[in-house]
């Protein structure tokens, strides 16, 4: 009865623990999704109205300036929250775009905002591909070994 | 309050985080050497600071190379350079607080300015000198007025307070064409009467002014070019009276100007101003000339 019980706690747990691992990756994937959108949002302000990058983000919604550290009054730093949960490579291509924000005229930035919204999509689009593999694996393989263990306690 | 914290205090909070530490330091150290008031903070990329203080030049210590210069123009544009594209293409930007910023770099066929070497920051004046001699004689409507002296001396300050005068104590209609938005700091108050066209080229201001404003007075800065002068004969014949300053060390050299020349001839200024200050004196004087004592007049 116990070990009953014991097993089916593992394998919920294992099951838990598969599930954390497929919402943090979809976390990741919204966060990306996040950053194209802000740079997309950027990116029309500046072709339409030609703003100045403090007016614009003072506009934007909460939700698309929830990865960055803004602080009150822009002032040229954006820094990334701590929360972000992107891989270095993709960490590094988003830092390029915010540390050569606003440094150019309006030709040269509309152009520098298409590139990183193209590039970030592209790591968006493979992230989306292999979401539902991941999904198979992270669940699959957190049962297999709960199921693992329970046979070999049992 | 000793002077050193004085000038330190003078520079707008933008420029304290624009600039390097290493040169706002160097300004203090300079500041407090010379016990004066800092009109200008020049910035060239790799040479030693330039400050220029009541007409003198002082060099500091601090150096501030090609990169950091960048970076500088990029902070004091507001970390948005494209915003400011139209008044780079001119040769300068606008900081807040009436702080003109002169930039030159590397200029592309298209116009726009790379690789900024020299950033010129000039400080505006902290007061306004008493002008009841000059806004006295606008009490009644005389005419024109135009103030001369070489650059740095003080026209603009004097154009402000003259603005502030004219249209609060006399209670005149002024309408300001502030051409590269300098004229129109401190013109705070509920009490005058003063609209500011802010941005506007001075002949299309000018006329605007006079179509739609019905102003008493039209102030603007630095005329010279004969679009001006078309507007400002133009202001006279709707009656209007016209201050308006110019580079120029006498009255009898700036009328044989080109520009100039025609308005003497119609008698658009009354008086020429011409301002005078001592070097290392912060408060500048002034005489007038009256039009009829000026060379070459048509009486």
């Amino acid at each position: 009865m116990y070990r009953i019980a014991g097993g089916l706690l593992i394998v919920l747990s294992a099951f838990l623990c598969g599930y954390m691992l497929v919402i943090k990756e979809k976390k990741h994937i919204e966060q990306l999704d996040i950053f194209t959108r802000l740079i997309k949002h950027i990116y029309k302000q500046i072709e339409a109205f030609n703003l100045p990058l403090g007016d614009i983000l003072k506009n934007t919604d909460a939700e698309l300036l929830s990865l960055i550290n803004e602080g009150s009054g822009y002032t040229g730093d954006i820094t990334l929250s701590d929360a972000l949960l992107v891989t270095p490579k993709e960490k590094k291509v988003i830092m390029s775009f915010f540390s050569g924000l606003g440094r150019c005229y309006r030709d040269e930035q509309l152009k520098m905002c298409k590139y990183y919204s193209d590039e970030i999509e592209a790591l968006l689009a493979g992230r989306r591909k292999e979401y539902p593999k991941k999904r198979k694996l992270f669940l699959t393989l957190s049962l297999c070994a709960a199921l693992g263990l329970v046979i070999l306690m049992i | 309050m000793n002077s050193k914290n004085e000038n330190a205090l003078f520079l707008p909070i933008f420029l304290l985080r624009a600039l390097p530490s290493a040169v706002i330091l160097d300004f203090e150290q300079v500041c407090e050497k010379t016990h004066l008031r800092a009109e200008e903070i020049r910035l060239r990329a790799d040479r030693l600071t330039d400050f220029s203080f009541s007409g003198t030049s002082i060099l500091g210590e601090s150096k501030v190379s090609g990169e950091e210069i960048k970076e500088i123009f990029y902070r004091l544009c507001g970390g948005s350079v494209y915003a400011h594209a139209d008044t780079v293409r001119k040769g300068y930007i606008r900081g807040a607080g009436g702080v003109r910023i002169g930039v030159c770099g590397r200029a592309s066929q298209t116009g726009e300015i790379y690789d900024i070497s020299s950033l010129n920051i000039r400080l505006p004046g902290s007061f306004l000198p008493n002008v009841n001699e000059l806004s006295d004689l606008f009490l009644e409507p005389i005419g024109g007025m135009l103030v001369l002296s070489p650059p740095g001396v003080g026209k603009t300050t004097v154009l402000r307070a003259l603005a502030r005068e004219i249209s609060g104590r006399c209670g005149k209609r002024v309408a300001v064409v502030d051409t590269r938005s300098e004229l129109s700091l401190g013109l705070d108050g509920d009490d005058l009467r003063i609209d500011i066209l802010d941005g506007y080229p001075r002949g299309e201001g000018i006329e605007i002014a006079v179509r739609t404003l019905n102003p008493d007075v039209i102030i603007c800065d630095e005329i010279g070019s004969t679009e001006e002068a078309k507007a400002l004969l133009s202001a006279q014949n709707c009656g209007v009276s016209v201050i308006a300053s110019a580079h120029g060390e006498s009255a009898e050299g700036i009328v044989k100007r080109s520009g100039i020349s025609e308005l003497h001839s119609a008698g658009i200024f009354k008086n020429y101003v011409i301002l005078q200050r001592a070097r290392e004196s912060t408060v500048c004087s002034w005489t007038i000339t009256e039009r009829e004592s000026v060379g070459n007049s048509d009486v």
